[in-house]
């Protein structure tokens, strides 16, 4: 049993490294610039992204580091002030039906329009860039986790009481399990929110983070660096989210997107 | 945005309410209107304390208060005065996130469509298409900005690739889900392949395409305002960034032009709504609205 389920694992692994392999052999190859006529001094090889990395690894890191940072803090706050949000209007009915629709509103807007606006209020400091994160991060929590308080299955919900189930016994074994998938996809949105977030914010107001090192980049036309920034902006973002993901598995196994992605 | 709401709400089994109460009443309607009443409510009370705190911001002499925060009656008044700047960036916005939505939803659905039919296509593609997800695609936007040095292109290029990614997942997700039973009986009438696909592949696909281009389209003008702010010459950025380096007597135009970009990606939200209700009434959710 063992034994075939690696096999399949690396069956189904096989078909996306050839692409992999494929497509970066082409850009490598020239191919891609002929085509579409690129000049490689300014879509660089991956080569010369790769050397850009190796020579600056040090440096580099540390502005992944630094993003990270703003990043990490703006999704934790943001993320929590929209469990809050959620968890208040899911109590209050007569709240929630002019709040939730603003909050919806907030959601569909391009929050980072405020880049400037934070960067004129808090100056070079990482507030900078929390703050922006904070406020892209909320409304998708909130609105997720909403969506996850308010669908408990009544029924379920009956049965509990029947058992004579106080409030609070509700509330942790019933609504806030049955709102974790929901709670999830909001964390696996606010991952990227929170990387773009940082990344554009700190083209406007800030010391250090791969945004301010790709920006660098950029004026000086050093754009191997800024490919290399992106390549590592790309990669916080997988390791992130596959965490959150490796989280996500732990804590539901039960749900039905989960299943049969045990691991 | 939520792509990965589409799973937890559609594949996974924490059933949205609606499975619940079967056709929506006319009440229903009634609670839709009050709730809009109330959301009003809750805007015309933040604009006022807006307001309040604008004016005492500007009484307490904080430094650059206009900057920081110009007041509401203000900014309406600057929207009227400077109308057609503001048209004229608005139109550059927001056409290239519309033409960049349009792109990524030919694309997109092209994608989803080819790849569905064949099993290795799908498995050598599909993870990109999950990783789109997980990386912060928009952050290309500059670098594409310098590379080309064209940002009509970019502009395309951006809006086109994020948009993709929501609605060539979420339209393979349609694609693949649909019912066992369904796909048995078209067979046992002997339906071509073709009319498979348009009498009930592709129907049954629509509401999860919508559900995919309900979250491209705000983020289309994400990726304007993006390219815009990072480098562009046009646009409601563009406004944004000048403005808030002219001085204080560009305060107010600094907030008008963030107050219509934040609009307009609610405006684009909503249009994809009301397109999905107009397209797809039999929705069980818009059922009896």
């Amino acid at each position: 049993m063992k034994h075939s389920m690696v096999a399949q694992r690396a069956a189904k692994m096989l078909p996306p490294i050839l692409l992999a392999v494929l497509v970066v052999g082409l850009w490598q190859s020239g191919v891609f610039h002929r085509i579409f006529s690129l000049q490689e001094f300014t879509v660089a090889y991956p080569d010369a992204i790769a050397r850009a990395i190796g020579a600056e690894a040090e440096d580099l890191v540390r502005h992944m580091g630094y993003t990270f940072l703003e990043a990490a803090i703006g999704f934790a706050a943001g993320s929590s002030l929209g469990f809050i949000a959620a968890f208040i209007l899911s109590e209050i009915p007569w709240a929630r039906r002019g709040i939730l629709p603003v909050i919806s509103g907030l959601a569909a807007m391009p929050i980072i329009a405020l880049a400037p606006l934070m960067a004129l209020y808090f100056g070079l400091g990482i507030m900078s860039k929390v703050a922006v994160i904070v406020i892209m991060t909320f409304p998708p929590m909130a609105v997720t986790t909403f969506k996850g308080l308010t669908s408990v299955d009544p029924d379920l919900e009956d049965l509990m009481v029947s058992y004579a189930a106080g409030t609070k016994d509700v509330l942790f074994r019933l609504r806030l399990v049955w709102a974790l998938p929901y709670i999830f996809t909001g964390l696996k949105l606010n991952v990227t929110l929170s990387l773009i977030g940082a990344i554009i914010a700190e083209f406007f107001a800030a010391r250090s983070g791969l945004g301010f090192r790709m920006s660098y980049a950029l004026d000086t036309f050093d754009m191997p660096v800024a490919w290399a920034t992106m390549g590592l902006a790309a990669l916080l973002g997988v390791a992130w989210y596959q965490l959150v993901a490796y989280v996500e598995r732990r804590s539901i196994p039960w749900h039905v997107s989960m299943r049969g992605q045990a691991d | 945005m939520s792509r990965t709401a589409l799973t937890s709400n559609n594949s996974g089994g924490a059933a949205p309410p609606l499975a619940r109460g079967g056709a929506p009443s006319p009440s229903h309607l009634r609670q839709a209107a009050r709730s809009s009443g109330s959301a009003l409510i809750v805007v015309a009370a933040l604009v006022v304390i807006w307001e309040v705190v604008a004016v005492a911001m500007v009484a307490a002499e904080v430094p650059s208060a206009e900057t920081k925060l110009s007041a509401p009656h203000l900014i309406a008044q600057r929207i009227v005065d400077e109308a057609p700047l503001i048209a004229d960036n608005l139109r550059v916005t927001a056409t290239g996130a519309l033409i960049g939505l349009l792109g990524g939803v030919v694309i997109g659905v092209a994608v989803a469509l080819v790849i569905a039919q064949t099993r290795f296509l799908e498995s050598a593609v599909y993870p990109y298409i999950i990783g789109g997800q997980m990386i912060p695609t928009i952050a290309l936007a500059p670098i594409i900005l310098v590379a080309t040095r064209n940002p009509t292109l970019t502009r395309f290029l951006v809006a086109t690739s994020i948009t993709f990614f929501a609605v060539s997942l979420s339209t393979l997700k349609g694609l693949k889900s649909t019912s066992h039973g369904a796909l048995e009986l078209m067979r046992s009438y002997n339906a071509s392949r073709l009319q498979v696909y348009r009498r009930l592949r592709i129907p049954g696909a629509l509401p999860f395409f919508f559900a995919g281009l309900k979250i491209a389209a705000p983020l289309a003008v994400v990726g304007e305002i993006v390219v815009e702010l990072t480098g562009a010459n046009s646009g409601l950025g563009y406004t944004i960034l000048v403005s808030q380096y002219y001085g204080p007597n560009y305060a107010t135009l600094f907030w008008a032009a963030m107050v219509i970009t934040l609009l307009l990606g609610v405006l684009f939200y909503t249009a994809a709504v009301v397109l999905e209700r107009v397209l797809t009434p039999w929705q069980p959710e818009f059922r009896g609205q």
